[in-house]
């Protein structure tokens, strides 16, 4: 039997023409996803679009370090936003840290969700005890906030992405299996459900590919915010000195390296990552915020 | 009532001890300290004591039984940076940061309400419509990044605010406060305005939502049909109904609160739990972390204690002895 269209029982389709149309009518919330895009564009093709390659060491002279916005470097070039302490072009660092800044918040927030999803599945689905163990570990790691578990995980790893990486998906993934178990109860008393059981699927067959996309909604919402907010959590470790290696390219890194400089009137080092960092998080939380006020039923009509 | 109250008491501590012996699973199994503490260039005699000194030589599950007997006297070790009860030296930096906390919830109250209840109140004019975008920048803000430009603009540029430290305190309970002195207070106020940026944003979206609804109810409607002026409306039935989710929200998220407050301790130099569990953090002080962690739970219990005594206050209709018997 094929699914889709031709299935007898297949449940409404959750994302729909007439969804997009929607979120696309609001001109703030489809301005955030542009930028957003563009950004992420930006930051994929970063060798392309910055003017230097800023972790490139044969590109820097220390002669330029601490310029100030608009000057023009011992070569000759310019620097539209200036250099920080290492002779860096800002724009280019921050270009570069921008990359680092959505690949770890994208990934680790989509695996988080991947995770709290089958978890929150899993536990709806099964119930008993199995339902009663996993809910209790959720509400344990809810009970502290995400960035202190975080935290308290990189502490102990030691510093590296991949390190980085799992500390933040095992700050997160608690928020989506909450989400996801409390919209599966709702819709496993639904008659497609129903429907589903009694034309006898498989069990899998009946979490795959009909509780799982009736549960999409409020999982889209979350995991948009969800992204702002690892993109958010990631500066702030990184900041903190407990995220992001110092070899490596991060907004939160360059904010806090400017942060040294700003008793000397340097503001460019910290103001501008810091403007780029809120304007990536804004861009994706606009967007979130009304795909939140579509999908929300209490607000529709 | 007393007896719901130690119902949750004793309940709060059965939580804490879970999260205690899970905490030290975690922060005890992952890592050498051993590397990290001891000075590379000891030799290896000093290396053994100091190994022998913090009982690293024994086994896990002895660490473990004894971390248990010395938390039920409440003790959680000896700091290892400053060789005193962790749990003392954590308790001390306490009061600064609830200081910043408390500041943060009462600030963001005195904002958000209002501001909230206009943007309820007239949904769709465009001083509502500007309040609900801002405050998505309110949320968006990297708080980090908040308190650098707070420092900037008006401690640097305009020299309106010291930069760092708590400034003059005085003693009350004995406990050293710096909100109860007017030069505490300027040390206070860009750090407490850095941490309830966030907080003002969401009483705002809170009190905004729980408006409009409020003023869908049949009693609103009725209170207006007896000609009741609209302020009172807002000000006798919105308001109280609107206390209980937001003194939940605000409790519940108190927590979160403490830990941006790590974040905001670090750029003002504020010291208090945060600034401290940081360097902790990094000197891999593992007794602070624990104890660190032991606080926010207890905070944890205690504020979700202090809202169910407010929910008591707030409604009559919530009887708390039914609560405890169930």
């Amino acid at each position: 039997m094929t699914l889709g269209a031709t299935d007898p029982v297949a449940p409404p389709p959750v994302v729909t023409r007439s969804l997009w149309r929607r979120f696309t009518a609001n001109p703030v919330a489809l301005a955030g996803l542009v930028v957003f895009i563009l950004l992420a564009l930006m930051a994929v093709f970063a060798p392309y679009v910055a003017p230097q390659d800023p972790y490139d060491l044969a590109n820097l002279s220390l002669l330029d370090n601490l310029l100030p916005p608009g000057s023009t470097g011992m070569n000759g070039q310019s620097f539209w936003l200036g250099t920080d302490p290492q002779g860096r072009d800002m724009l280019s660092a921050m270009i570069y840290g921008m990359r680092t800044s959505i690949f770890i918040g994208l990934t680790s927030a989509v695996i988080a969700l991947m995770i709290g999803a089958t978890v929150g599945l899993v536990a709806a689905f099964a119930g008993g005890w199995l339902d009663a163990v996993l809910m209790r570990l959720v509400e344990l790691v809810l009970a502290f906030p995400t960035i202190l578990i975080a935290l308290v995980l990189m502490s102990i790893f030691g510093s590296g992405i991949d390190k980085l990486l799992i500390a933040m998906i095992m700050a997160q993934w608690a928020g989506f299996a909450r989400v996801t178990r409390s919209a599966a109860l709702v819709e496993m008393e639904r008659e497609y459900m129903t429907a589903a059981r009694a034309m006898g699927f498989g069990r899998m067959r009946i979490l795959v590919l009909h509780l799982f996309p009736n549960c999409l909604p409020p999982l889209m919402v979350l995991g948009l915010i969800q992204i702002a907010d690892a993109i958010a959590l990631e500066a702030t470790l990184s900041f903190l000195g407990l995220g992001v290696p110092v070899t490596e390219p991060s907004l939160g890194l360059l904010i806090a390296s400017g942060f040294d400089y700003i008793l000397t009137q340097r503001y460019w080092i910290t103001i501008f990552p810091g403007i780029l960092l809120l304007i990536l998080v804004m861009s994706v939380n606009l967007a979130g915020d009304h795909l939140r006020n579509l999908l929300n039923p209490r607000l529709q009509k | 009532m007393l007896r719901f109250i130690v119902f949750r008491l004793v309940q709060g501590a059965g939580l804490m001890f879970v999260i205690a012996a899970l905490v030290f699973l975690a922060v005890y199994l992952i890592g050498d300290p051993v590397e990290l503490l001891i000075n590379p260039e000891a030799t290896q005699i000093d290396r053994q004591r100091a190994i022998e000194r913090l009982g690293l030589d024994r086994p896990v599950w002895e660490q473990f039984l004894s971390y248990l007997g010395g938390l039920l006297q409440g003790d959680v070790g000896t700091s290892w940076v400053f060789n005193r009860p962790a749990l003392t030296v954590m308790l001390e930096r306490l009061p600064a940061t609830l200081e910043l906390a408390i500041g943060a919830v009462i600030l963001s109250a005195l904002i958000g309400i209002p501001l909230g209840l206009y943007a309820g109140y007239r949904p769709n004019s465009w001083p509502s419509r500007a309040l609900m975008t801002g405050s998505i920048v309110g949320f968006s803000l990297p708080t980090f990044w908040v308190g650098i430009v707070f420092i900037v603009v008006f401690s640097v540029e305009l020299g309106w605010f010291p930069v760092i430290g708590r400034g003059d305190t005085v003693e009350v309970l004995g406990v050293r406060w710096s909100l109860l002195t007017l030069d505490g207070l300027h040390h206070a106020a860009l750090p407490i305005l850095t941490l309830a940026l966030s907080r003002i944003s969401l009483v705002m979206r809170l009190v905004r939502s729980g408006t409009q609804e409020i003023l869908g109810q049949d009693y609103v409607t009725l209170a207006r049909a007896k000609g009741v002026p609209e302020a009172r409306v807002l000000r006798k039935h919105v308001l109280p109904n609107l206390m209980i989710p937001l003194i939940t929200v605000l409790g519940l998220d108190f927590a979160g609160l403490l830990a941006f407050a790590i974040v905001t301790e670090t750029v003002f130099s504020w010291p208090g739990m945060g600034k401290l569990i940081i360097d902790s953090m990094f000197s891999l002080d593992r007794p602070m972390i624990v104890a660190y962690l032991i606080c926010v739970a207890a905070l944890f219990v205690l504020a979700n204690l202090i809202v169910d005594l407010l929910y008591g206050v707030l409604d009559p209709r919530i009887s708390l002895g039914d609560r405890a018997a169930r």
